[in-house]
């Protein structure tokens, strides 16, 4: 389909540059084309396809560039002049392909503005023969509404959390706040814009885990990793992406994030909506529980590793998340407990508070 | 035969290309990608658009040879005066460098 759009391309190029260069373009793009970016190449095409016509001078009619005697008007008729059928095909084309292209760009240009209508009463002498008798007070009882718009409760939620979380900005690129087919195709070079230090991997700070010197030294390296390690797992668009689950987006988890990223589309409409990238504050919170107790950051809870909070009050509701009886409670079993608990709801809150 | 003007950047890699050898036009797009690191990368279009500029001004020329595997592709060389031109080029790259360099040490 493109390699045929690519073949109109260079047949719309003026002839003298069509036959001599035709050939090698095609032999050109087909190879280039096995490497992607077929987009850029009809792109570099097209630029090429306007400077041809519009600067090179060589390919106008020899009576236009002929040399006009001076002070002396020339007049010209096309008489002679009969539009070949392969000009008139390019010319057909080129409209058709503006055309759709102004449909597209009117069709995508914003949402549609609300239509009402507005009542008038006021009689012009020009145009009636004005009665005043027959305009009662009471007549004047236009009302004038205005269609209350339905807010998506998710959206407040989605503009703090997609500035929050880099990757989900990176990918919402024309910030409507869901991740649409095109981001999605789009989304290895929307990723590739937040390597900063271009080694190649996406880190936390770089995918928006952010933690000050003070609170990182206040912390200590270890709940600062694990914290680092949880930000990636506890963020379903991230968590999608870092298949191997070691808290860092690699080249090739970046490559395959099309693909990973469309496991979180529950409803299979083709769009990540708000409510399918945006984890629950339960989740949220068993991420900051498990920051606090998974030592050896494997995502799961061993008995030594929940003594350390004997003492709390929660520990009841961790230690009853064990429902298979295995001895180790994973991040799943926890957020399962605490969401039919009412006294994990009723401690959640504590959880909030800054860790000390 | 010298370039009055400056070369725009698509010329000037392209002349840099051919500077070492012969090549094709989509042996000109990988010399100019490798040499550039992969910042600048031509398209088919822009490459023959430019190299039509260039083979009018007597900068490039075809060898005659075509390619063994695709014989669609023609090679082309640096023309005597091409390869004077790039010369030029690079003279003037190096002044204007020069200057860039001397203006930069007295303000900071």
């Amino acid at each position: 389909m493109i390699r045929k759009l690519y073949i109109q391309l260079i047949w719309m190029h003026p002839a003298q540059f069509r036959y001599r260069f035709g050939d090698e373009m095609l032999a050109d793009f087909d190879k280039a084309a096995e490497q992607g970016g077929t987009a850029r190449l009809v792109g570099d095409a097209l630029v090429s396809l306007l400077r041809q016509w519009a600067l090179r001078p060589k390919i106008r009619p020899a009576w236009v560039a002929a040399e006009q005697p001076s002070g002396v008007p020339m007049f010209r008729t096309l008489d002679d002049h009969r539009i070949s059928i392969a000009s008139k095909v390019n010319g057909a084309l080129l409209s058709t392909v503006l055309l759709g292209a102004a449909i597209l760009a009117i069709g995508h240009g914003g949402a549609n503005s609300p239509v009402f209508f507005i009542g008038s009463h006021h009689g012009r002498p020009s145009l009636l023969a004005l009665s005043r008798a027959s305009i009662a007070e009471n007549d004047l009882h236009t009302q004038v509404r205005f269609p209350v718009e339905q807010e998506d409760p998710w959206r407040a939620i989605a503009v703090l959390y997609f500035r929050i979380v880099h990757v989900l900005r990176a990918l919402d690129s024309n910030q409507d706040y869901s991740i649409s087919r095109r981001e999605l195709a789009a989304a290895r070079r929307a990723l590739s814009t937040l390597d900063l230090d271009r080694d190649g991997t996406l880190s936390p700070e770089e995918c928006g885990f952010t933690l000050g010197p003070e609170a990182r030294r206040q912390l200590g390296a270890d709940v600062t990793q694990r914290a680092r390690l949880n930000f990636m797992r506890a963020n379903p668009a991230i968590a999608a992406i870092d298949s191997d689950r070691n808290g860092l987006l690699t080249a090739a988890e970046i490559l395959t994030a099309r693909t990973t990223l469309q496991a979180l589309d529950r409803d299979g409409n083709g769009v990540l909506a708000p409510h399918e990238v945006i984890p629950d504050l339960v989740s949220q919170h068993v991420s900051i529980i498990l920051s606090r107790l998974d030592k050896n950051g494997d995502d799961v809870l061993t008995l030594s590793e929940r003594m350390e909070w004997e003492a709390d009050p929660l520990r009841r509701t961790i230690e009853t998340a064990d429902r298979n009886g295995d001895g180790v409670i994973t991040r799943q079993e926890l957020i399962d407990r605490l969401k039919v608990s009412r006294e994990g709801k009723d401690q959640l809150d504590r959880l909030l508070r800054p860790i000390p | 035969m010298r370039s009055a003007k400056p070369l725009n950047p698509a010329m000037l890699h392209i002349l840099i290309a051919l500077a070492s050898q012969d090549l094709h036009g989509y042996g000109i797009m990988l010399e100019v990608s490798r040499e550039s690191d992969g910042a600048y990368k031509l398209g088919p279009g822009t490459l023959y658009d430019n190299l039509q500029r260039l083979i009018e001004r007597g900068l490039v020329e075809e060898t005659g040879k075509r390619d063994a595997e695709d014989p669609r592709r023609r090679y082309y060389r640096l023309s005597s005066s091409g390869r004077e031109t790039l010369k030029t080029e690079i003279t003037r790259l190096e002044s204007v460098v020069r200057r860039a360099r001397r203006y930069m040490e007295q303000t900071s």
